[in-house]
């Protein structure tokens, strides 16, 4: 019993008593950790004109500072002030300050000013909406001189410089930021630099900062010098400009020469901006392009290939060793691709070592090696394949081979692996397919097309579509009509009653004139009775005079009405049963009054 | 006076048929001389021939043995022109399609970027896509319309065959429109042709196109076409695109 509890009580421990402690995510530490930025305080605008006088025509800075976050600020498009003055947006920043516990970000926005007349100018004050509430900017002052005089000051610039103005694309490019020396010669660091520029792509990793005692705009003196790499991405006209922080502290490594004083205390954050420099960017051209072109640009050698070994076996791997060498720096280079071989299997290349700067009476040059990893699949070859390679000079502005050139070898005849043999038929399928070449031509004519537009696009094919539109809109009508005929015979009847009466009408107007007094009788009575057939249920013959006039009045039967339609009767009774003839004359002159009552029949039969 | 009528429609009718029979002798006299032409290696002279042929009436062979012909002459863009003209009256044409990829292939240019809708309008001939569908709407309409006026005894079948004309229609619509849209294809003529920022002469220069390198038609203004390639869009002159059907 006791050995019993001994094993329960083991058991129990031995539980796991819950999920491992998860650990906590280093990123959300590192946040975490950071000082919160100060978003809390009211949003107040500083505003100032650097320098406050200027001569006409001299560049000003209308610099507003604001402590909030730059996303917050909706800064307008356009600002109201003088028409005297011309005023441009350029540059736009923010920094975080250290505070107590926190970070407070400062965003600080800056208009070159030019005026083109003396006098004093204010900007008046205007409202801004910060963190979404109405903020007041208020009005700044600036005084214009006629004359500039070296007494007055001069506003802190960036000077903005390009080594090249006429590039390729995808060319990389020197650019460099000066920050001259200020009063007593010392000089300021800059802080969160930016080359701005549409389609350029600026290197980070490629910023160098020193301080240096050079002869700049006259003066000799210290100076920073931001410098970093820039590829244009697209062609065209590229305009640069700069900006940056002053800040007496440093950021990154950097290279002091000479003598230089360096401003200390507490950092000052003023955000500085050039003039814009434009560099013409040219397309690379299409024609004369060689193959293994990675979009290398410049001047580059390729150092005689390395092998890893100079005797292999069939199905042993070597490695190639290829180094290419340029002046400046070789950061973006793409190796070229191995070549698609029956006999080879080669391996995309991989970085070797490098890049190398050397330092050269020149300047800088630098080298990196790149090492294919190859694959002989039969014993059959003597030297490692050539690997197509080729780069663009701009400066003769052409293409030049570059091509990787063979290595001699010693392939052993041993017996191919069968991974080796397999690798071998599967790139010989794949070239075999792979291969295309022009077709022959075809021997007949084939059956000819009326033209290349397709019946789409030509009208006559859509007018086309309305014959059969037509045909079955007419079907669909025909259809309708029928039915409602269908459904109402006496419509029908009438219509039909209507029809016979006209023809019996333009018959009568013919006997009339004729003076065919039997055949006016017959024609007429046979009218009457085809106008009045529709309201019985018998046909025309079976009507006699009194059918006709019971659809008239009584008044109408006893009066000239039922006169008339009695004579004509009664004549054509006597022309088919009787010898004595009708008066032709008489009846032929009952033809108006034949017609009146033929009209208010046929009206009847609407 | 009936039989000189009838004597006239007759010589009418026989004058008609020998001038066809004519044109028909001419066009394939046109294409077996550049077939011979192109087998003596006189490829300028078969170009000719096959151009004489493919105006006269347009058919896939003769666009494609003009497409070999201009491409032996180191015409390149005429080349892809024409056996793309060959594909779009026959899409079947493997000789013209495999003769694509190769000079696509050797001239290092990239095909045409086409939308789902023109990839499937190149399934069929053109003109078919357009013959089915008003075939396949007017048939609905018809199975729709017929049953009552012709007073069929009622069943479901009519209905079922609305609605595979109906189906049918439907299907055709995007094949259509593919045709329609893919009319803006075309290639640039030469070597080196400026696609510019602006429709004028002056207008900068945003890349230069390869000859055969193709481009979309968006909009025109003037001696002008807005085209956009596979990377960019710009303006090119009138003249140094070539597409593949007027519009």
């Amino acid at each position: 019993m006791g050995a019993f509890l001994c094993v329960a009580v083991t058991r129990v421990v031995a539980q796991p008593v819950g999920p491992p402690p998860q650990q906590p995510d280093p990123l959300m530490q590192l946040m975490l950790t950071q000082p919160p930025i100060e978003i809390s305080t009211n949003a107040e605008f500083k505003v100032e004109f650097d320098p406050p006088i200027v001569a006409v025509g001299e560049k000003a800075i209308y610099r507003v500072t604001i402590n909030a976050v730059s996303d917050s600020v909706r800064w307008p498009d356009s600002i109201y002030a003088p028409m005297e003055l011309t005023l441009k947006q350029s540059a736009r920043g923010q920094i975080l300050q250290p505070a107590v516990d926190k970070l407070r970000p400062i965003t600080t926005i800056n208009h070159h000013v030019t005026a083109s007349k003396p006098g004093t100018y204010t900007i008046p004050e205007f409202r801004v909406k910060v963190y979404g509430q109405n903020v007041i900017v208020p009005a700044a002052t600036l005084q214009v001189v006629s004359q500039s005089s070296p007494n007055l000051p001069k506003a802190q610039r960036l000077h903005l410089e390009l080594t090249e103005t006429n590039i390729y694309v995808g060319q990389p490019a020197k650019v460099r930021v000066y920050l001259p020396a200020g009063a007593n010669n010392r000089v300021q660091t800059l802080s969160q630099v930016q080359i701005n520029g549409d389609g350029v792509l600026v290197d980070q990793t490629s910023v160098r900062q020193r301080i240096q005692t050079m002869e700049f705009g006259g003066r000799t003196g210290p100076i920073f010098i931001y410098e970093a790499s820039v590829t244009p991405l697209v062609a065209g006209r590229v305009d640069f400009t700069a900006q940056g922080y002053t800040a007496n502290h440093f950021s990154g490594a950097i290279t002091i020469q000479g003598q230089a004083t360096i401003i200390g205390g507490s950092p000052t954050y003023v955000l500085l901006d050039s003039d814009p420099a434009r560099i013409i960017v040219e397309p690379l051209p299409r024609t004369g392009e060689l193959p293994g072109f990675t979009g290398a640009i410049g001047q580059f050698t390729v150092d005689p290939p390395q092998l890893s070994t100079n005797y292999v076996r069939v199905g042993d791997t070597l490695k190639l060793f290829v180094t290419f060498r340029t002046q400046g720096e070789i950061k973006r280079l793409n190796p070229p691709p191995p070549p698609a071989l029956t006999n080879w299997q080669i391996f995309p290349p991989l970085v070797e070592s490098g890049p190398i700067l050397t330092a050269t009476v020149n300047g800088v040059s630098s080298a990196i090696t790149y090492s294919y990893t190859l694959v002989p699949l039969t014993n059959a070859m003597l030297k490692t394949p050539e690997i197509p390679f080729c780069y663009f000079d701009p400066r003769q502005g052409k293409y030049v081979d570059a091509t990787i050139p063979s290595a001699p070898l010693t392939i052993d005849a041993g017996v191919a692996t069968a991974a080796a043999q397999a690798l071998a038929q599967a790139a010989a399928a794949t070239q075999r397919e792979g291969k295309l070449k022009l077709s022959g031509l075809a021997r007949e004519p084939e059956t000819s097309a009326a033209s290349l537009m397709p019946l789409q696009m030509r009208s006559a094919f859509w007018f086309g579509q309305i014959v059969p539109f037509v045909g079955f809109a007419g079907l669909w009508l025909w259809d309708r009509r029928r039915r409602f005929y269908e459904a109402h015979p006496e419509v029908l009847v009438h219509k039909r009653a209507r029809r016979a009466l006209r023809r019996e009408r333009a018959k009568l107007q013919q006997v009339a004139q004729a003076n065919d007094a039997r055949r006016f009788v017959s024609v007429s009575v046979n009218a009457l009775r085809i106008a009045c057939a529709p309201h019985f249920p018998a046909t025309p013959r079976a009507l006699v005079g009194r059918d006709v006039l019971e659809l008239f009045a009584e008044s109408e039967r006893n009066g000239r009405t039922g006169d008339v339609v009695r004579e004509l009767f009664s004549a054509e009774d006597a022309e088919l049963f009787s010898a004595a003839k009708s008066d032709g004359n008489r009846l032929l002159s009952l033809q108006p009054e034949l017609n009146r009552i033929l009209d208010q029949l046929e009206e009847k039969l609407k | 006076m009936r039989s000189g009528v009838g004597g006239v429609l007759l010589s009418l009718l026989l004058w008609l048929s020998s001038g066809g029979e004519l044109v028909r002798a001419a066009e394939t006299n046109f294409f077996q001389l550049g077939i011979a032409a192109y087998e003596q290696k006189n490829f300028a002279q078969a170009a000719e021939y096959f151009a004489a042929a493919v105006t006269n009436q347009p058919s896939a062979a003769a666009w494609q043995n003009l497409g070999n012909a201009e491409w032996e002459n180191g015409r390149t863009a005429q080349a892809i022109l024409a056996w793309e003209r060959a594909l779009r009256l026959n899409p079947g044409a493997q000789a013209a399609s495999n003769n694509l990829k190769f000079a696509r292939e050797r001239a290092q240019l990239e095909a045409p970027d086409l939308t789902w809708c023109e990839i499937v309008a190149g399934w069929l001939p053109a003109n078919w896509w357009a013959v089915l569908a008003v075939t396949s709407f007017w048939f609905a309409v018809a199975m729709l319309l017929l049953p009552g006026i012709l007073r069929w005894r009622k069943s479901s079948t009519p209905q079922a065959l609305v609605a595979l004309g109906l189906g049918v229609f439907l299907l055709t619509l995007p094949a259509n429109y593919g045709v329609i849209t893919r009319v803006r294809l075309g290639v640039a003529l030469a070597n080196e042709t400026d696609l510019r920022f602006t429709p004028t002469a002056e207008g900068e220069a945003v890349t230069r196109l390869a000859a055969g390198e193709p481009g979309r038609v968006l909009r025109e203004r003037g001696r002008y076409l807005f085209i956009e390639t596979r990377r960019t869009r710009g303006w090119v002159e009138r003249g140094a695109f070539g597409l593949v059907q007027q519009f």
